[in-house]
């Protein structure tokens, strides 16, 4: 099948480029299947485990693919309850961190790779895991996903999707306005021109948040570059900002992002949640987000009007860059991981290995089209255009970076990069100030 | 004096459960507080490092957010006294002179915005004042004076200003009331009296009023500053300390440090200063306002 | 004359008490209109059908029965153990003869000034080493630790006011001392107790940071948290979001209307007094 194939070359290049690749997928089925778990269970007594997320909406996208797993679990195995805790995204991180420092019991929890998880790693409160337990078909997790979720050589948690960064837009408003969907970084200054003169937010962004700024300048560091390492060479300090004029050039655009009003009037203001309804209330012709929000093609409680507009790009190339629109800030970002102080550290494991299971979170996530997983799924013809979309443009990825920049120091790092971030979109800095502050953040981490 | 006041075991009892519990929550924290803030830790239970007054240092002489927020709590403090107390006093007056009715009415109304939650407030807030579609830019445009149109939140230049009129209209009624207290609780012969001497109107309140009502403006002016000073929820609900520390405060700094940053060390160092702070603050605008009817 | 600036200061009142409530009145117009009408042109805007299933939302996916009860079960409690805590350590720093009186009245009073997120994290872990979080006690005891320094001052102040001479017969009565305390004073300090117990009450009523980061299960949660709650669950419904907002803050409106007169009645005593 034509598609399939697609998928087994996307396979094969993130095993090519990511640094980390250790783990093909061998097909040898080594670990007990799912329907074991519910009769290795019984004869037991009551088991409650206490799952921790950041998604409170239980009805939609992700949230509704997680419930879904969770009732399946339940469904096959009637002694044990599952007690979930939600909280959204940025009083998730912070409840996470109270709970690492009392270190509560719960079992397991949701984790972001990267700067995050290695605070909790640091204190000991996530488990680690053997990878070698979930190398094949069961799993079968695509090559190099554990990168933010690997320190020192071990591995502390599972992804649960592949995520990248692209530019959802409403077709009809761009239609509607006789703008040009951009393919070049200049298009896209004049797309927002010419929905600032008509009263249009022509990009909406979580800038209250500040991680999404992030992200951009990564983006365009590459698409000017086309080097994915440069970015995190300079936060490994083996150059500097000022040594690649990639990275002047890379804030000039932001501050000319900056300088023609390109997001929403409220984007400091706005975190996620705002941002995505003044997008999908069809308010702004473009949202920059990643991945993870496919789901919004099949969310019934937006709109119909709009998911029937919604469309998805690649972040255009720069003019005379290096960067290719093949070029993809991809990793693999969100992820789950068991919890040291468990009670029940058996049955957890059970129900996470359950979760991370293809045919479990994998499934569910794609077929509901919540998410593009970080395993092996496959295609069931019924997707929406935007998952296909989606699909190809990791297919079609030349190259991918593996690990998000901000995410890629200390945590210390990533509250001073967000911060000089925040500080050059709401005032008049110039490109070679932020420079110099990023530079510092490099420092100083 | 009898005996029973000397009672060992009803004073043991009157005061051990009270002080017990604040020592729990307020005392070993600090304590806590201060070892943390002579480490480096990333969080509790992660590697500790002693590393002397580094965190000090760093904060008191290299770190310009920290100052940047002492200066936001300072800036707002004086917004209390400047606009939301002379604002209080002039209608604690008016509502004395109302009388009838209709001063029960609107005391009541004045009231309200106290009674509802700083989530709803500060939610709320962000919805009226969203620049597109917020109903103050709304409303700016219905008389024509959109030129005057802000991000408010949104912007470094009205961020600060915006969230002072937020607080302001959040905490007006309380205001209101301690100086209505006051205002009922002067004499009306005094006013008949100036009345006679030919006093009257806004010379008349100046003159009698103000005065007497400055015990009640000494306690509040103290409570301003430290309102000013231990701003966080409405702050980190609305801008958490942005755009571009524009509306940081301590609470939130220090919030975000431990959380975000993982920076626990750090964080507990500016707890430590933060307490200081607090203190110095009350003891220094006490001085200031040193008055016989006040032993706060 | 009089009538006439009566009638001036009675119109400028109204100017701005409409001006006051309006955020309030915006607030209920848009919880009764959906998602899109918020992004529209108007100011208010009259729901061509209202939105009733966003209350419906707010009841029911909000929990609001639950955490309504929660919240009062906590306030409650806290304002019962503040007003018993408050009374005995005022009335032993006031009346009583003991060595550290002053200096424990001193350190006591520093909770006012003592800014509570100062001391968050390590109280979160205290908490936890006693077993208190994650029930109503983990919020019950920071609350009233909190309220009580406040709480104590003025009652102090109200209780300097009041002579002796009504304690210094009862005595001779042969009253105990906690007889004294809980029957005679308790009574005598009456407005000062409705003060301590509203501004108690508004305190813990609307808390929100302590009871997200002590509390874990849904089960014990209370209102402030379950409109953050509420907000992610809905995040692209604000319609359902002001409903609930709405609907969060009608108990206190409420609770205040009843309460009013007593709440000045305390506030003006005190404040003379204090």
């Amino acid at each position: 099948m034509k598609k399939y194939s697609k998928l087994a070359r996307a396979s094969i290049l993130t095993l090519a480029i990511a640094s980390v690749g250790t783990l093909a997928a061998c097909g040898s089925d080594n670990s007990s299947s799912t329907s074991d778990s519910s009769s290795g269970a019984s004869g037991e007594g009551k088991v409650t485990l206490r799952f921790f997320s950041n998604l409170p909406d239980r009805k939609s996208g992700q949230g509704l693919a997680e419930q879904t797993v969770i009732d399946n679990y339940i469904k096959e195995n009637p002694n044990v309850k599952i007690e979930v805790e939600t909280l959204a995204e940025e009083p998730f991180k912070n409840k996470l961190k109270a709970y690492m420092s009392s270190n509560e019991p719960i079992d397991i929890t949701m984790v972001h790779g990267g700067a995050e998880l290695n605070t909790l790693v640091q204190a000991g409160y996530v488990k680690e895991l053997d990878p070698k337990e979930y190398e094949g078909e069961q799993y079968n997790f695509l090559p190099g996903v554990y990168k933010s979720f690997t320190f020192n050589d071990k591995l502390y948690g599972l992804p649960r999707n592949s995520d990248y960064e692209v530019i959802y837009y409403n077709k009809k408003l761009f239609a509607d306005n006789g703008v040009k969907v951009p393919t070049t970084l200049t298009e896209l200054l004049d797309a927002a021109k010419a929905f600032r003169d008509k009263d249009i937010a022509p990009m909406s962004i979580n800038g209250k948040d500040l991680w999404s700024f992030g992200e951009m300048y990564q983006n365009l560091v590459l698409r000017y570059s086309g080097n994915q390492n440069l970015i995190l060479d300079a936060i490994d300090k083996k150059i500097k900002f000022a040594d690649d004029e990639n990275f002047l050039k890379a804030a000039q655009y932001l501050a000319e992002v900056r300088d023609s009003k390109m997001f929403q009037d409220s984007f400091m203001t706005a975190d996620y949640g705002a941002s995505q309804n003044l997008f999908t209330q069809s308010k702004a012709a473009m949202w920059y987000m990643g991945s993870w929000e496919a789901g919004m093609a099949t969310n019934e409680a937006l709109p119909e009007e709009f998911r029937q507009n919604l469309g998805v790009i690649k972040v255009p190339v720069a003019d005379g860059g290096k960067g290719t629109a093949d070029d993809l800030l991809a990793w693999n970002g969100g992820g789950y991981a068991l919890v040291s102080s468990s009670k029940q550290p058996e049955e957890a494991k059970k129900f996470f290995d359950y979760l991370m299971s293809a045919n479990q979170w994998a499934k569910t996530a794609w077929d509901t089209g919540a998410a593009v997983p970080a395993q092996k799924y496959e295609l069931t013809g019924t997707e929406s255009e935007v998952q296909k979309t989606l699909t190809d443009i990791l297919v079609n990825a030349s190259s991918t970076s593996g690990a998000s920049a901000i995410d890629y120091g200390t945590p210390k790092f990533k509250d001073d990069i967000q911060n000089a971030l925040g500080k050059f979109f709401s005032s008049k800095q110039t490109p070679e100030e932020l420079l110099s502050a990023l530079q510092t953040a490099v420092d100083t981490q | 004096m009898h005996r029973v006041f000397r009672n060992k075991t009803a004073i043991f009892l009157f005061v051990a459960p009270g002080m017990l519990l604040f020592a729990l929550t307020f005392l070993v924290p600090i304590i806590v507080s201060g070892y943390y803030s002579f480490t480096d830790t990333l969080a509790p239970g992660t590697k500790v490092t002693m590393v002397g007054f580094d965190n000090y240092t760093n904060l008191l002489f290299h770190d310009e957010r920290f100052w940047l927020a002492l200066r936001n709590a300072l800036l707002l403090g004086i917004g209390f006294i400047v606009i939301q107390h002379p604002i209080c006093i002039f209608f604690a007056i008016l509502l004395d002179r109302l009388g009838g009715k209709a001063e029960k009415i609107f005391r009541t109304i004045f009231f309200i915005p106290c009674v509802i939650s700083v989530v709803v407030i500060s939610k709320m807030w962000l919805s009226l004042l969203d620049p597109t579609f917020g109903m103050l830019n709304k409303l700016l445009d219905l008389v024509g004076l959109d030129s005057l149109k802000h991000a408010w939140l949104g912007e470094s230049s009205t961020a600060l200003g915006s969230m002072l009129f937020i607080l302001i209209w959040a905490g007006f009624g309380w205001g209101l009331l301690f100086y209505y207290a006051g205002v009922k609780g002067i004499s009306e012969d005094l006013y008949e009296a100036a009345q006679l001497d030919g006093a009257s109107g806004f010379r008349m309140h100046l003159k009698i009023t103000v005065p007497l009502l400055k015990p009640v403006i000494a306690v509040q002016f103290t409570l301003a500053i430290i309102t000013a000073l231990k701003q966080m929820e409405t702050v980190f609900l609305t801008t958490n300390g942005g755009p571009g520390d524009s509306t940081q405060f301590l609470a939130v700094y220090l919030y975000n440090k431990a959380f975000s940053a993982s920076q626990y060390g750090y964080a507990n160092a500016i707890s430590v200063l933060f307490v200081i702070v607090c203190l110095l603050a009350t003891y220094l605008s006490n001085r200031l306002t040193r008055s016989d009817a006040t032993d706060f | 004359m009089i009538a006439r600036k009566k009638t001036a200061i009675w119109i400028f009142f109204l100017i701005v008490a409409a001006g006051q409530l309006f955020p309030l009145i915006w607030l209920v117009d848009f919880s009764f209109n959906s998602s899109a009408d918020f992004y529209s042109n108007s100011i208010l805007k009259w729901p061509s059908s209202p939105q009733w299933h966003n209350y419906v939302n707010a009841w029911v996916d909000g929990k609001f029965l639950k955490y309504l009860s929660n919240s009062l079960l906590v306030s409650v409690v806290t304002i019962a153990l503040t007003v018993v805590l408050s009374l005995t350590l005022s009335y032993a720093f006031i009346r009583m003869q003991w060595k550290l009186r002053s200096l424990f009245y001193t350190i006591l009073l520093l909770g006012i000034m003592i800014p509570i997120h100062a001391t968050l994290l390590p109280n979160f872990a205290i908490f936890k080493a006693l077993g208190l979080t994650d029930s109503y006690f983990g919020l019950i005891l920071p609350y009233t630790a909190v309220s009580v320094p406040l709480g104590t001052f003025m009652l102090s102040g109200f209780l300097r006011s009041i002579p002796k001479e009504l304690e210094e017969s009862a005595l001779m009565d042969g009253c105990s001392i906690y007889r004294i305390v809980f029957q005679i004073i308790a009574p005598l300090l009456k407005p000062a107790l409705v003060t301590v117990i509203v501004t108690t009450f508004l305190n813990c009523w609307n808390e929100f940071i302590m009871a997200s980061t002590f509390l874990s299960k849904d089960a014990l949660k209370t209102l402030p948290f379950s409109v953050m709650n509420f907000a992610g669950q809905y995040s692209s419904d604000y319609g359902s979001q002001f409903a609930v907002m709405v609907l969060t803050s009608i108990p206190a409106i409420i609770i205040y209307a009843v309460f009013n007169e007593q709440i000045t009645k305390g506030v003006t005593a005190g404040a003379v007094k204090g």
